[in-house]
């Protein structure tokens, strides 16, 4: 029996071996025409030149442009944002406008760091990030965008000097475990800084290293002062406060009851709610008097000032811009859609009854000095 | 001497060879100089009071991790190689296993099943057997996570030593009056220790650099703060000046490896020791054997029903289960190639080390293990720099990519050589010699052959963490690049978990081939020569 089962698993193996050795040893290539069970793997051995490789991946742009009648170069779209959540409304872009699009996939922070390595070298048009902050650390390198573009969203959601422009809105909330408080309202503070209350020891989660969190906590020091933004992380650390990862685990052990509150960006719930129905033991709360901590930050995306693509980059930005993506933003991400007329998901409160702070997306983007604050008080290394 | 003449000869083919592979893969190094010393704020930023700390705090992991991951690969290979434990063979092939889950995954799925309130203690819980479950989060969930995915790099070396162990040396010991605890510590260690060496500088490594599984599980370790500095305070020239000291213990752990005075050399006189005593474990067989089953449990079993569990909820629950095909050629032909081409390179930084051991030329073997204790997207980075500068033509291709995979495998693929290299008996190449053939021909008709089964073990476990790498290949890949490590962070890292759980299993089902064939493949084969 296990001899059995064993026996595909070493052709397979073999198979593999044949291509390992195929540059030294030319007899073991014989075993690949000897074993026909699987097919698709010996294809795999054909594709293993790179020089053939090259080859096909030329034709297939050539079979691009003359779908598209050769009227437009493939725009490239370095995304901080991940496949699962952007992926389709590149899609419906290239779909709408002929426009073919080449993407690169990577953590914000990944992707920024990559930006700023390859400097005006750049092969990307489009930088498409998660946060204020990222699009800040690369600013220099963006292109002024035209008013058109960044009129379509309201004044405090892009740069004030034009570089770039929030796409979506996503609210920082608490995340709160059902079983531990059944009634928010009364359970749960109005504002974020009566959690350093020693009630709560224990019973909080973050994610100090995300880059949203650290934007919130930027918008602690400009309504708060630092004095007093760091005795509440004083009192939040105080009250053994664990540490996540990122957003997903914390809302997650929200969710399983390994904490009472998190501090996390409002969307990542829904996906928990999508996955599990009801039956995920998590909420939001959005704080009722506001303040900082319930601050709207933003998505965006700049046009790179190196790219000789800008009127497709333009184009993918209004596109980003309009109905239809807003749209499948606010209904199928759950975000906030920023340009007016579009409606956001009907679970979510109304943008405007969000008792959100005024202060300026932009200025979210200073994180040397939150940092070395985070620091200071030891919720960074 | 005539020898003398091709070994000068060849010597400086060697050396010069050796000397350009290992400056391209200290590329990572001198950018890290580079970007490093462009830091204002360098001394202030190493030297503070919680760098410190967290530098304790990622001693104690190596060392907790390199110390389980030893004497877990003993308890194995041991019983594994020298008792009648029964389904020996089954038992070996599914002890290797954890080494193809990507750590990541790993974290996330332990978590998820056996954290404080995870799905295991839920399930007790609703069948009232228990009421608070241990909190595995911190330093022993990551040690034992750590510790599980990593002990195959000591298991695979350790027990191929065991089964060539000649048993005359510990016999002729033991009838010299010699007990059995020093016959073990004063002929069976030494001529282990090489494979012990290479497995642990190996695991502390590993150790050093991984992200995933101490992020999630709540340790944080060096990496984790310089993965900070990426992606939350988006300043690439701190991260690099805290590599930079990363980089620092990396060679603080080679150095205390070289330390040690090199493995004393025995060389097996006699063709064959089949003449093994099996330890006859009677009654206890049994529990020995749930003992050893018990490690892959941890390893691997637990991730895969953890996935299987996401996967299937999924399903149930109507979610929409995305899967790209066309990922797992993408992924099987750059794993492929990265082991083709790491073991490639390897060959002759190996050679120089052990055939013309110097200072010299172990300082060039340590520079080619630089790679693998630094987190990849360092490694990822520097080669952006590098390629988009002086290399524009490549930059962004498959080539690039491989030879990241390169720069961070190239020690699996060294140490795998070198560990029977230097238990090759010279005798053989001396006699071939004697006989006529060039030093050439001898080395591709008689060593070569001697080598394969650890070029191919090399090239296996190569081919195993190209397939599960996933920083580097983010920041390197060509555009429109789709792999399965890949898609599974596209998933995971925004909570859509059953359309993450199908690309891992996917992973893990075509990794497990190659993992098993790692083991059978030893068996048949005496690489003692």
């Amino acid at each position: 029996m296990k001899k059995l089962f064993l026996i595909p698993l070493s052709i397979f193996a073999i198979l593999m071996f044949a291509c390992a050795g195929e540059t030294e040893v030319v007899e073991v290539t014989k075993e690949v025409v000897v074993e026909k069970e699987v097919p698709t793997t010996v294809e795999v051995v054909k594709e293993v030149p790179v020089v053939t490789e090259k080859v096909v991946e030329v034709e297939k742009e050539v079979v691009k442009e003359v779908e598209v009648e050769k009227k437009y170069k493939p725009l490239v779209i370095y995304s901080g944002r991940k496949e699962s959540l952007v992926g389709p409304i590149i899609q419906a872009f290239t779909d709408a406008t002929r426009i073919p699009v080449e993407v690169k996939y990577g953590s914000t922070g990944a992707m920024a760091a990559t930006l700023m390595e390859e400097g005006d070298k750049t092969p990307a048009d489009i930088f498409y990030a998660q946060d204020p902050g990222g699009l800040g650390s690369v600013e220099d390198m963006f292109a002024v965008l035209p008013s058109s573009i960044t009129d379509k969203v309201p004044d405090w959601a892009d740069s004030p000097n034009q570089k770039w422009t929030g796409i979506t809105g996503r609210a920082r909330v608490v995340v709160y475990n059902t079983d531990a408080i059944t009634d928010p309202a009364t359970q749960l503070p109005d504002n974020l800084y009566d959690f350093i209350d020693p009630k709560w020891k224990g019973k909080i989660g973050w994610p100090p290293t995300n880059s949203s969190f650290q934007a919130m906590v930027t918008g602690l020091r400009l309504k708060w002062g630092e004095e007093k933004t760091k005795t509440w992380l004083e009192g939040i650390i105080a009250n053994d406060v664990k540490v996540y990862a990122k957003n997903t685990p914390t809302v997650e052990a929200a969710g399983a009851g390994e904490i009472e509150v998190g501090f996390v960006n409002h969307y990542y719930l829904h996906r928990f709610l999508k996955a599990n129905t009801e039956s995920f033991a998590a909420r939001n709360y959005f704080l009722p008097s506001g303040g900082p901590g319930s601050v709207v930050l933003v998505a965006g995306a700049g046009i790179m000032e190196a790219s000789d693509n800008k009127e497709a980059a333009e184009r993918f930005m209004e596109f980003m811009l309009s109905t239809t993506a807003q749209a499948y933003f606010a209904n199928e991400v759950y975000e906030y859609p920023l340009v007016e007329g579009v409606n956001k998901s009907y679970l979510l409160p109304d943008l405007s009854t969000l008792n959100t702070p005024d202060i300026d997306i932009s200025d979210l983007g200073d994180v040397e000095a939150t940092q070395k604050l985070l620091q200071d008080v030891g919720a960074l290394p | 001497m005539i020898k003398n003449r091709f070994k000068n000869k060849n010597y400086l083919w060697l050396s010069t060879i050796s000397t350009f592979i290992a400056c391209l893969v200290s590329i990572p190094l001198i950018y890290l100089l580079f970007r490093a010393v462009s830091h204002e704020g360098f001394v202030e930023l190493i030297f503070r009071e919680r760098i410190f700390w967290i530098t304790l705090k990622t001693i104690i992991l190596v060392i907790s991790v390199t110390l389980c991951s030893i004497i877990l690969s003993f308890f194995l290979a041991h019983f594994l190689t020298k008792s009648d434990v029964p389904f020996k063979k089954s038992l070996t092939v599914l002890c290797c296993l954890p080494i193809v889950i990507p750590s990541y995954v790993y974290g996330m799925v332990f978590v998820h099943l056996l954290g404080p309130k995870g799905q295991l203690f839920q399930l007790l819980n609703s069948w009232n057997l228990i009421n608070s479950f241990p909190d595995l989060y911190g330093f022993w969930g990551a040690t034992i996570t750590l510790t599980f995915l990593s002990y195959p790099y000591i298991f695979l070396p350790l027990r191929a030593a065991m089964i060539s162990l000649d048993d005359s040396y510990e016999d002729a010991s033991r009838s010299l009056g010699r007990g059995k605890i020093k016959t073990f510590y004063y002929v069976t260690l030494p001529l282990l220790l090489p494979a012990v060496r290479s497995g642990g500088l190996l695991v502390a490594l590993y150790t050093l650099s991984d992200f995933g599984a101490v992020a999630l599980l709540r340790y944080q370790t060096f990496t984790w703060a310089i993965m900070n500095m990426y992606n939350g305070a988006y300043n690439r020239i701190s991260a690099a000046a805290l590599s930079l000291l990363l980089v620092f213990f990396a060679v603080l752990i080679l150095s205390l490896d070289s330390f040690y005075k090199g493995a004393k050399h025995f060389f097996s006189s006699s063709s064959t020791s089949n003449s093994k005593s099996l330890i006859q474990l009677d009654k206890k067989k049994w529990i020995v054997f749930i003992l050893i089953l018990l490690v892959p449990i941890i390893g691997a079993f637990i991730p895969v029903v953890g996935l299987l569990i996401w996967l299937i909820k999924g399903i149930v629950y109507g979610d929409v289960v995305t899967f790209n095909f066309a990922t797992i050629f993408t992924s099987l032909k750059v794993s492929l190639l990265s082991a083709i081409v790491t073991m490639i390179i390897s060959l002759p930084i190996a050679f120089f080390a052990v055939k013309y051991k110097s200072k010299f030329s172990l300082f060039i073997e340590k520079i080619s293990y630089i790679g693998f204790g630094l987190p990849s997207i360092v490694v990822g980075l520097s080669l952006v720099y590098f390629s988009i500068n002086f290399l524009f033509p490549i930059y962004q291709t498959t080539i690039v990519l491989i030879f990241g995979y390169s720069v961070l495998f190239l020690p699996v693929g060294v140490s795998a050589i070198k560990s029977t290299l230097v238990q090759l008996n010279p005798n053989l190449e001396d006699a071939s010699r004697g006989l006529g053939f060039n030093y050439w021909k001898t080395f591709l008709k008689v060593t070569v052959p001697l080598l394969m089964p650890s070029i191919l073990a090399g090239s296996l476990l190569i081919f195993l963490l190209s397939m599960k790498e996933l920083p580097l290949t983010l920041v390197l890949s060509p555009l429109n690049f789709k792999s399965l490590p890949t898609s599974i962070w596209a998933y995971a890292s925004e909570a859509f978990f059953a359309s993450a759980a199908l690309p891992a299993l996917i992973l893990i089902l075509l990794s497990g081939p190659a993992s098993a064939y790692l083991v059978l493949k030893k068996n048949n084969i005496d690489v003692r020569g």
